[in-house]
């Protein structure tokens, strides 16, 4: 038995050159057993990454697709900004490639060659297409390939943001079957051309940059192989040290002796860094086409791969956006390169010499719909987190018409300072109470949101005031106590309203529960007997209240709820004027459901996500609920189109919005807040103005919200076909003098055109103005701009 | 005479006017009263002719787009794409939300893809936008049959074929439906 004592006596009799082969012995065998748990470990490392998630993939967002018919006003100005937005490059002839387009003024039209698209339904192949464009509206369109007609084309959504996590990198990936072969010949002759012949470090090129180093005395060369920068960029720093570069020569070495060369180079094309998109890294190879040359890698030209293979030394140095001088200067090295490797023949290098580099028009993405997009999260946040929408790439498509939201944008930022240079009250000393504004714009038919500005400046202040602002509506809220009349009649059912029913507009004091109520009217002008319409279309206060009190505040609130204010409003008399607080998007839905004939939608922004393999993950659908009868909202919205003619809105004729519209002002009592709503039969936008800290604005909804309202609306509308509201079977619309309330003879001085439900309208012709021959229908007696009987109050 | 006797004889009738010529119902017919058709799936289609011919020259380009679109999702619900055809459907109420049949097809779609509540507001909708035309009236009713009936409200399913045979003793969806449901209304026994 070996005993300590025997081996001390052992040792003591060793010579010394025993005992130091024993020590050393030992150390190698320690080296040994270390190196081999730190090449394990790092082989640890490298399997993680690889056999891992390697990237985060933030989800996109896209905007709506557009559809372009026959008859649709269009402008050949307008679709080729489309057109460059959405990457489209002009060509000089006929358009021979997705992607290309030319525009032909002369004999009026615009070629297209489509791009591929995956939508959420499947992926669709571009074809090329002429659209013959008129007087600024699409006449024809024809498939360039099959000659035949087509009578609609879609052009593919716009890219609007991501969702980044705290790195802003743009990728997508590819596999190696998507890249052209002479892409990566491009990558290898440049970065490392024994690539398939080295075992991850490449002691030739290291040996050779040594030596190119040495004698410019200088960093000038390097001998990193691929797999050495791929280790690099995924585990590494750029930090110049012998430990770095140590532990990266083994992680390379590991990877390569692991992995494929395949799966080294397809990573290595996922993974490089190719330059900069504003605040967003481009990432990838995929994602470099796309931003330099809008093109798939398989539709790179010779010159174009030689150009994204020589900006991986230095992308931001060798970029065309600050110098296509010096990217042709880079790119004709690398073409010398694959020329003399064999890679290309004399004639392709030729030829790619000769390209002149195009890059893309430089399109930032930098979120121009930020409060939107923070919508959009809000409401997909109920199904993903935070983690699944910055990581998991998954494909968002919204609502969103990029076209009116940059016009909404505008149009609250102009109107709001000129609100300020106007009136310099309302520039308040502090920036923490600084004047803002609010506007929603809805299709009512769909009730698809297509544009949101939710504040004035997003980078002062994030919060959204169309879904988180609740204030008080003010008169914006009447237009539910007229519906209600039209559609209960007085809540002891005695008596039923039309817009020409009569109402005393004079100091009044409405007592419920013990309590009393006194409404005034603005400035505290009163006009004794009106009709409901002019009550309407002036916002007179006490009329409006006399006219509730009749009807019930329970069917005015059941009114309001019907048509889609989802806060809870308490039954108190003060709500028929607008006392209970609401957000601009409810207010912006119910005055949807008018506009639709009754029909109330849902407020709609996410229609679709996808994730990266195209499975459909959601799909939210148009909802839609007949809440009242098309002839009810018919009346409604003729009412509301006084407003506009001879009311509280016609400041927007005079600023030149001309259309057939309805809407409706609202001023809170104490002025802290100024909205309009209002709409074509096609689109609806509802604008707030006031302060977060709901200091007194001091102005009225038609001083305040509808310039704002009327400059967006002119804008979004502009060229588009003028529609009105159609009256559905079931109404009558009469000529009759407002002031007797019966049929207009050719006597009468003031005629109206007025809507009502088949069978309630006067039959007896006016006495007041009696005339041997009477008409009565369609054709109007006089002319109805003649009519005014009341100044307009607020 | 009972409400189930009633919808007995109302049957009857129907499977009579089937083989002999129907009078003019007070409500007109569209297409001077075209007898309806039968689809690929053995469905009854609403027209034997697409809703692209009622494009005239005189039809705004909303509407005729609006058409086009609504056709095509038609096609795309007989092809059993439903998913494809409610899109396109949504896009065809987008360009046009007073095209009335939009509304009807869309109800369709969305019983396809059981959203029977869903595919009823849109009847409601369409049933106002074609309240003059008893063709149409019939196919919103029977539609409205078949939903109830697959959410199991059979007496109002019951009613809704009944109410679509009186638009349109001709609609052959509506009588099938009728005696189906009237089947289960009187229960296994009567099998």
């Amino acid at each position: 038995m070996i005993t300590w004592k025997a081996i001390g006596r052992g040792l003591k009799r060793l010579p010394i050159l025993k005992m130091f082969l024993l020590v050393l012995v030992v150390l190698v065998a320690g080296g040994l057993f270390l190196g081999t748990w730190y090449l394990r470990y790092l082989e640890g490392v490298v399997s993680a990454k690889f056999d891992g998630r390697k990237w985060k993939f933030p989800s996109k967002i896209y905007s709506d697709t557009y559809l372009i018919y026959p008859g649709i006003a269009l402008s050949i100005d307008e679709l080729e900004k489309k057109l460059a937005r959405l990457a489209y490059r002009p060509s000089a002839g006929r358009p021979q490639s997705a992607g290309e387009y030319r525009v032909s003024r002369k004999d009026g039209f615009v070629e297209i060659y489509l791009h591929d698209f995956d939508y959420p339904l499947g992926p669709v192949k571009g074809y090329p297409v002429r659209l013959t464009i008129g007087s600024n509206t699409a006449a024809k369109i024809h498939n360039l390939e099959t000659a035949e007609e087509v009578y609609s084309l879609e052009l593919e959504p716009e890219l609007v943001t991501g969702f980044y996590d705290s790195v802003w990198e743009e990728r997508r990936l590819v596999t190696l079957s998507e890249v052209p072969p002479l892409l990566v010949r491009a990558i290898l002759a440049i970065e490392d051309e024994r690539f398939y012949h080295h075992w991850g470090i490449d002691p030739l090129a290291v040996m050779r940059a040594f030596f190119v180093n040495l004698t410019r005395g200088g960093i000038v060369q390097g001998g990193s192989t691929l797999t050495q920068q791929l280790m690099k960029n995924f585990f590494l720093d750029s930090e110049r040290t012998i430990k770095r570069k140590v532990k990266e020569a083994l992680m390379a070495i590991l990877a390569d002796w692991k992995y494929s060369k395949d799966e080294i180079l397809e990573n290595y094309l996922n993974e490089i860094y190719l330059g900069q998109k504003g605040t967003r890294g481009i990432f990838g190879v995929w994602e470099a086409a796309q931003f330099y040359f809008a093109k798939e890698p398989l539709q790179l030209t010779v010159g174009e791969m030689a150009m994204l293979a020589g900006l991986i030394r230095a992308p931001n140095r060798y970029s065309p956006y600050p110098s296509v001088k010096a990217a042709t200067r880079r790119r004709n090295i690398v073409l010398a390169r694959m020329f003399e490797e064999g890679f290309i023949t004399r004639a392709q290098y030729e030829r790619a010499l000769r390209e002149v580099i195009r890059p893309r028009e430089f399109v930032r993405h930098d979120n121009d719909a930020p409060f939107y997009v923070d919508f959009l999260r809000r409401e997909l946040a109920e199904n993903y987190s935070t983690e699944v929408l910055t990581a998991e790439g998954l494909r968002i498509f919204s609502s969103l018409d990029l076209h009116l939201q940059r016009i909404a944008e505008n149009a609250l930022k102009t109107g709001l300072d000129n609100l300020e240079k106007r009136y310099p009250h309302l520039r308040k000393s502090g920036e923490d109470d600084r004047l803002d504004g609010a506007i929603v714009v809805i299709r009512p038919q769909t009730g698809e949101i297509k544009a949101m500005v939710g504040g004035r400046d997003y980078q002062k202040s994030q919060f959204n005031r169309v879904i988180q602002a609740k204030r008080q509506p003010g008169s914006i809220f009447k237009p539910f106590v007229y519906l209600a009349a039209l559609v209960y009649g007085s809540e002891d059912k005695t008596e039923k309203f039309t817009p020409l029913s009569f109402v005393e507009d004079s100091p009044f004091t409405w007592q419920y529960e013990g309590k009393e109520w006194k409404p005034e009217n603005y400035q505290e002008a009163y006009y004794g007997i009106v009709t409901l319409r002019q009550a309407l279309e002036r916002s007179l206060n006490t009329a409006t209240a006399r006219i509730a009190n009749r009807v019930g505040i329970r069917n005015v609130r059941d009114i309001a709820y019907r048509l889609g204010i989802e806060s809870s409003l308490p039954l108190l008399p003060s709500l028929v004027l607008g006392s209970v607080e609401v957000t601009p998007l409810e207010i912006s839905r119910a005055f949807a459901t008018l506009a639709n004939n009754g029909v109330r939608t849902n407020p709609l922004a996410v229609k679709q996500v996808i994730d990266q393999a195209g499975r459909v993950l959601e799909k939210r659908d148009v909802r839609v609920k007949k809440v009242i009868t098309p002839q009810q909202a018919f009346i409604m919205n003729h009412m509301l189109k006084g407003v506009f003619d001879h009311g509280t809105a016609r400041g927007a004729r005079w600023r030149g919005f001309n259309r057939p519209a309805a809407g409706k002002t609202g001023t809170t009592n104490d002025t802290r807040d100024a909205w309009f709503g209002g709409y074509t039969p096609d689109l609806l936008a509802v604008v707030w103005v006031g302060f977060d800290k709901e200091s007194r604005l001091g102005l009225s909804g038609s001083e305040a919200a509808l310039p704002i309202w009327t400059e967006f609306m002119k804008e979004a509308t502009a060229g588009t076909p003028v529609t009105d509201f159609r009256p559905p079977p079931g109404i009558d619309l009469i000529d009759v003098d407002p002031l007797s309330g019966y049929v207009a003879t050719p006597n009468c001085p003031q005629v109206i055109r007025e809507a009502f439900l088949e069978g309630q309208g006067p039959v007896e012709f006016c006495p007041l103005h009696p005339a041997p021959i009477v008409l009565k229908g369609a054709t109007p007696l006089l002319n109805h701009s003649s009519w005014s009987i009341i100044p307009a109050g607020r | 005479m009972g409400q189930k006797a009633r919808l007995l004889v109302l049957a009857f009738l129907w499977l009579v006017q089937g083989c002999a010529t129907t009078s003019r119902s007070p409500l007109s017919m569209p297409d001077g009263g075209r007898r309806a058709s039968l689809n690929v799936s053995g469905e009854q289609l609403p027209e034997e002719n697409s809703l692209v011919s009622k494009i005239t020259v005189d039809t705004p380009p909303q509407r005729a787009a609006s058409l086009r679109l609504t056709e095509e999702g038609r096609r795309l619900l007989d092809s059993g794409d439903h998913a494809k055809a409610l899109a396109r459907l949504e896009q065809s109420l987008a360009v046009d939300s007073s095209n009335p049949y939009v509304y009807f097809y869309l109800a369709m779609a969305h019983l396809r893809l059981a959203q029977y509540r869903q595919s009823i507001e849109f009847l409601d909708v369409a049933e106002s936008l074609l309240s003059s035309l008893a063709y149409w009236l019939g196919e919103i009713h029977s539609l409205k049959g078949e939903n109830y009936q697959a959410l199991g409200l059979l007496d109002r399913a019951n009613t809704s074929y009944a109410t679509a045979l009186r638009f349109d003793p001709n609609n052959r969806r509506a009588a099938l439906g009728l005696s189906r449901v009237q089947r289960e209304l009187r229960g296994p026994a009567a099998h």
